[in-house]
């Protein structure tokens, strides 16, 4: 798949118009011009702040459902937990509000310090991966991929996705063209840094993040340009490796042939409860939904409603209108990654927008296509919308890096910059007494 | 790379159409069969009330207490202000003082395996269970049940009747008789459930609304009843009987005001009551009524015009008809009796002397029109319809010997009703238990009484009822039952009693049926007592249970004492009789008419 786009859109990276256009130019000419590409309204809506927005927008409102979401469907488990309904919304609101703060932080930063900042954060993500292994680390449904610190708990794989993703990046953007040589694309950033970081999650038992960050390094070394059969090598020994995971484990193993067993499938009490009741939930749903708050498998019939299956819940509160709305953000969300590729010069940020892009909507595939029975079960969160700090937290982190990114697009900055602020704006529709005169 | 994105959104977007749009129906059916609980309401059984509307049966909300033992683990309380989980442990000893149970015996409830229903305790009170609920621990639930509570216990078991513990099914009495008005319909709820069993809210719908059962009112007077069957009791004790009855018929309209019936039983608690005192024998135990049974015999003879009060009889010691010797209680020489007399003194020679002059199919025409051989219109549990053959079968003796009340048999409510028949002018007022009945909108309504039937004009009637005094006057059979200052019409009754199980007679049936005042009775009261150990006459016996009871009623209704009666019968003929005097009845006289 990524070995012939990822080629084709460095050159047309480089063709393109836009890339040599003047900062700053009008935004209606440059929509003009391109209005012959695509629908006409699409053109319309073409500035050079569109994929800040878009990045901004889709992830405001992913985090908005998913704050209303997750308190619907973990207020009957709160309730039984912890005697009142709301606790798991409220730590959920706090992450949401860290993980803003801390995008609107990163999108502050220049991509100039992401390429410094690359190697300590991928340090501090190891470095935090190897304290699971030790007397803070805790396991959670079999997952030892957690550390416990006070009062708070973090999930330093979630930290080492955006490392990852990072450090692909610096690599291969000071390799430049030499990524087309096997060795180079290969060393240092496949080995030893990916399989270092792979080897560690793994070591937890956590396949569901080993698989992203899978998809992490194929969508890195794809953007960046590695040959093409370095893919069919590493695509090899990866399958071979997950088939490896698999079979050495009961677990997974039953897992897979649960998800192929058509009987289990039917059994809301087996071992596929938990993905029979998410389809439950779904067609309970049905076309228009129960409407929001109305679920009835949230009754501690689904487990982790409000985490791996909030999807499932999405669907049945609010239909085929909810499920699909989460699909079309995350195709937006896409969208606007595939913008900031297409539009850089810069090949650190293609790289990263190419890898965050991989990482947030491969996960959010993962865990769609489970929660709707396409694949089996593996146990990842919904990106941006299912309960979990340290996920909420990275993944609106990722959100600021690409919206930093957007910010270095051409004439984005100055066109940000040139307009009010919000709350300049919001005041400007109050009537006041200077400017009604001075409209007479 | 986008592309691809996009490719994979596109098939999770078409999954997610056929999921939650096409194929959603059967999954949806699944779901929701998976979810659903039907619970039964039970419907509340009436309450039966006696005539002023005391509560004689009436059930009470109660519930059983149910556990869930795989939710019960995680119960949690707040101790200090912390969530703690005490599980079963904790569960237990919260539970046990409400429970009445020890947290010991709990504990395996709670933590039976294999299953996720363990009943707890059966008849737990409401307000119990409401405090049960409030603690709000996972796993405990409770269903709705009733309990048939009966305040008056035993003074109106065997009338009233019992349920079946078990499943409050009617068993007896009128909780059987009057089921279908008691009953009501069970109704059914359908609700959603979530995996630990709370009902999800909103989830609930009423699939087939509950009917409750419906009040009935019988014409029973529970203060009366209470009063006979206490009277009843102790006489019955006091003579070694097997059992007795005690019968009260309002004149006016045969309600029946009592029915009481001993040895009883507590319907409250069935499983210490024996299981041959369940019936009520005042319905349900058919015997020959003797003496009592004259009263039909001298009233067709009197409406036939065979007799007056004062006709002479002349009464022999033996009697030979139909092949056998016809005798008295006591041998006694010769006696000149009249009409009256033969009654007062009940003598059987002297019955059958007036009763042969009645052809036996007319006779046995006032028998039916007196209510014998047909089931009364109670229609009680296990009523007896009593046994009257039809004339032309009755053997040679037997035409004889019925007319002395042998050879037929009768409930106490049906010999009863033949005295009602008197004191109320000569009309049968079919006896009847309800009054009536409340309809599905609360609102009472009464039964239709049943027609009456004139038996005997209200001249014979109220002759007969003069006559009938004397039984209680100083040469009557029964002085235990006169009441100072006011005059009693009755009469006693002493008959040999078959015994069904012996296959012959065996004791005897003492019994007396009378009303008091006898110029305008309110009441006809009968007892009966079957097979006394000490003692066999009706006026000794029953005599004194009708004067308690009927004195009862006298001093409660605050009856005005008798004034002298205008008719004056004598129960000796003034002077010795002749057989050969027309007017005098006789053997001779009988054989000259060729009977």
């Amino acid at each position: 798949m990524s070995p012939t786009t990822a080629p084709s859109s460095k050159t047309s990276g480089k063709a393109s118009p836009r890339a040599g256009g003047p900062a700053g130019a009008p935004p209606r000419d440059r929509s003009i011009d391109e209005g012959s590409r695509g629908l006409l309204i699409i053109g319309r809506l073409e500035s050079p702040v569109t994929t800040y927005y878009l990045i901004l927008g889709t992830a405001t409102t992913l985090v908005a459902i998913g704050l209303i979401m997750v308190f619907s469907a973990s207020s009957v488990s709160s309730m039984l937990r912890d005697g009142e309904s709301y606790s798991i919304f409220l730590r959920q609101a706090l992450f949401a509000v860290v993980g803003t703060m801390a995008g609107a932080v990163a999108a502050r930063v220049s991509v100039l310090w992401w390429k410094r900042l690359a190697i300590p954060l991928l340090a501090a993500a190891v470095g935090l991966q190897v304290l699971v292994f030790t007397g803070l680390g805790y396991a959670v449904n079999g997952n030892r991929n957690w550390i416990g610190l006070g009062p708070i708990s973090i999930q330093p794989s979630e930290l080492a996705k955006v490392a990852l993703v990072l450090v692909g990046a610096l690599v291969f953007a000071n390799k430049g063209a030499l990524v087309g040589q096997v060795r180079h694309a290969i060393l240092p950033f496949l080995i030893p840094v990916s399989v270092l970081v792979l080897a560690l999650v793994l070591a937890g038992h956590d396949l569901g993040t080993g698989l992203v960050l899978l998809m992490i390094i194929a969508a890195v070394l794809a953007v960046a340009g590695a040959p093409a059969r370095l893919f069919v090598g590493a695509g090899l020994l990866g399958a071979a490796g997950v088939v490896a995971m698999v079979l050495t484990s009961g677990n997974r193993m039953a897992r897979i042939t649960n998800w192929l067993s058509p009987e289990c499938r039917l059994d809301p009490d087996g071992a596929c409860g938990q993905s029979v009741h998410g389809l439950y939930a779904l067609a309970d749903g049905g076309w228009w939904g129960v409407g929001l708050g109305a679920s009835k498998e949230k009754w501690s019939w689904l487990p982790e409603a409000h985490n791996d299956f909030i999807f499932a819940i999405i669907g049945e509160e609010l239909g085929l209108p909810g499920t699909l709305m989460i699909l079309f953000l995350f195709g937006m969300l896409s969208w606007a990654c595939y913008r900031l590729v297409m539009r850089t010069q810069d090949r650190f940020v293609r790289i990263a927008a190419g890898g965050i892009m991989a990482w947030l909507l491969g996960q959010a595939l993962i865990n769609i296509g489970a929660v709707i029975g396409v694949i089996p079960v593996i146990g990842v969160p919904l990106p941006l919308v299912s309960a979990g700090g340290s996920s909420l937290v990275m993944a609106l982190f990722a959100i600021g890096i690409l919206l930093s990114f957007a910010r270095n697009e051409p004439g984005c900055r100055s066109l940000l910059a040139a307009r009010p602020s919000i709350l300049k704006s919001s005041l400007a529709v109050l009537p006041s007494r200077s400017s009604q005169r001075r409209s007479r | 790379m986008l592309v691809t994105g996009l490719f994979a959104l596109a098939i999770l977007a078409a999954q997610l159409f056929r999921v939650q749009a096409f194929d959603a129906s059967a999954t949806q059916a699944a779901a929701l069969s998976k979810r659903s609980v039907k619970t039964i309401t039970p419907a509340m059984r009436g309450a039966i009330l006696d005539t002023r509307g005391t509560v004689l049966a009436e059930s009470v909300e109660r519930f059983t207490v149910v556990v869930d033992p795989t939710a019960v683990r995680k119960y949690t309380v707040t101790i200090d202000g912390a969530r703690t989980e005490v599980g079963v442990p904790g569960a237990a000893s919260t539970l046990a003082p409400l429970l009445g149970m020890d947290k010991s015996s709990l504990i395996p409830l709670f933590t039976r395996r294999g299953t996720r229903y363990v009943i707890v305790k059966k008849n737990v009170n409401p307000s119990v269970w409401r405090e049960i609920r409030s603690l709000g621990v996972p796993g405990i639930g409770a269903e709705r049940t009733a309990t048939r509570v009966y305040p008056s216990g035993m003074a109106l078991g065997q009338l009233v009747g019992f349920v079946k513990p078990s499943d409050q099914s009617a068993g007896g009495g009128v909780e059987l008789m009057l089921n279908s008005s008691l009953a009501g319909e069970p109704g059914t709820t359908v609700a959603e459930q979530a995996r630990d069993g709370h009902i999800i809210p909103g989830s609930e719908r009423v699939d087939t609304p509950v009917v409750n059962g419906r009040d009935v009112r019988l014409t029973i007077d529970s203060d009366l009843q209470w009063y006979a069957q206490n009277a009843l009791a102790k006489q019955v004790d006091a003579v070694g009987a097997e059992s007795g009855s005690a019968v009260v018929l309002e004149v006016a309209t045969g309600k029946v005001r009592a029915a009481a019936s001993y040895p009883s039983f507590d319907p409250n608690d069935l499983a210490k009551a024996h299981r041959g005192n369940l019936d009520n024998v005042a319905f349900n135990d058919a015997f020959e009524p003797g003496s009592t049974g004259k009263l039909m015999t001298l009233a067709a003879a009197l409406e036939e015009k065979a007799i007056t009060p004062d006709t002479g009889v002349i009464v022999p010691n033996r009697l030979a008809r139909g092949g056998g010797n016809f005798k008295d209680n006591e041998d006694h020489p010769t006696e000149y009796l009249t009409a009256t007399g033969v009654i007062g003194k009940s003598s059987n020679i002297g019955t059958v002397l007036i009763g042969e002059r009645v052809p036996a199919a007319t006779m046995e025409a006032y028998y039916r029109k007196f209510g014998v051989g047909t089931r009364t219109a109670v229609g009680f549990p296990g009523e007896s319809t009593g046994v009257l053959a039809a004339a032309s079968s009755w053997g040679s003796q037997q035409r004889y010997g019925v007319l002395f009340g042998q050879g037929y048999s009768v409930t106490a409510v049906q010999a009863t009703a033949m005295y009602q028949t008197i004191a109320n002018g000569g009309v049968r007022m079919p006896p009847t238990l309800v009054e009536g009945v409340d309809n599905d909108s609360g609102t009472f309504v009464p039964a239709t009484p049943p027609a009456s039937v004139r038996v005997v004009s209200g001249d014979t009637a109220a002759t007969l009822s003069r006559m009938i005094e004397e039984v209680t006057g100083p040469q009557g059979t029964a002085r235990d039952a006169r009441i100072p200052g006011y005059r009693v019409a009755g009469k006693t009754g002493t008959a040999d009693r078959y015994d069904d199980a012996l296959r012959r007679y065996d004791g005897f049936t003492a019994s007396f049926i009378g009303y008091a005042p006898a110029e305008k009775p309110k009441y006809v009261v009968g007892v009966f007592i079957q097979k006394p150990t000490s003692g066999m006459f009706g006026g000794a016996l029953a005599g004194p249970v009708f004067n308690q009871v009927m004195t009862y009623l006298i001093e409660r209704d605050n009856e005005a004492p008798s004034t002298p009666s205008a008719r004056h019968y004598h129960v000796f003929a003034k002077k010795a009789l002749s057989d050969s005097d027309p007017t005098v009845l006789s053997d001779a006289r009988a054989r000259r008419d060729g009977l």
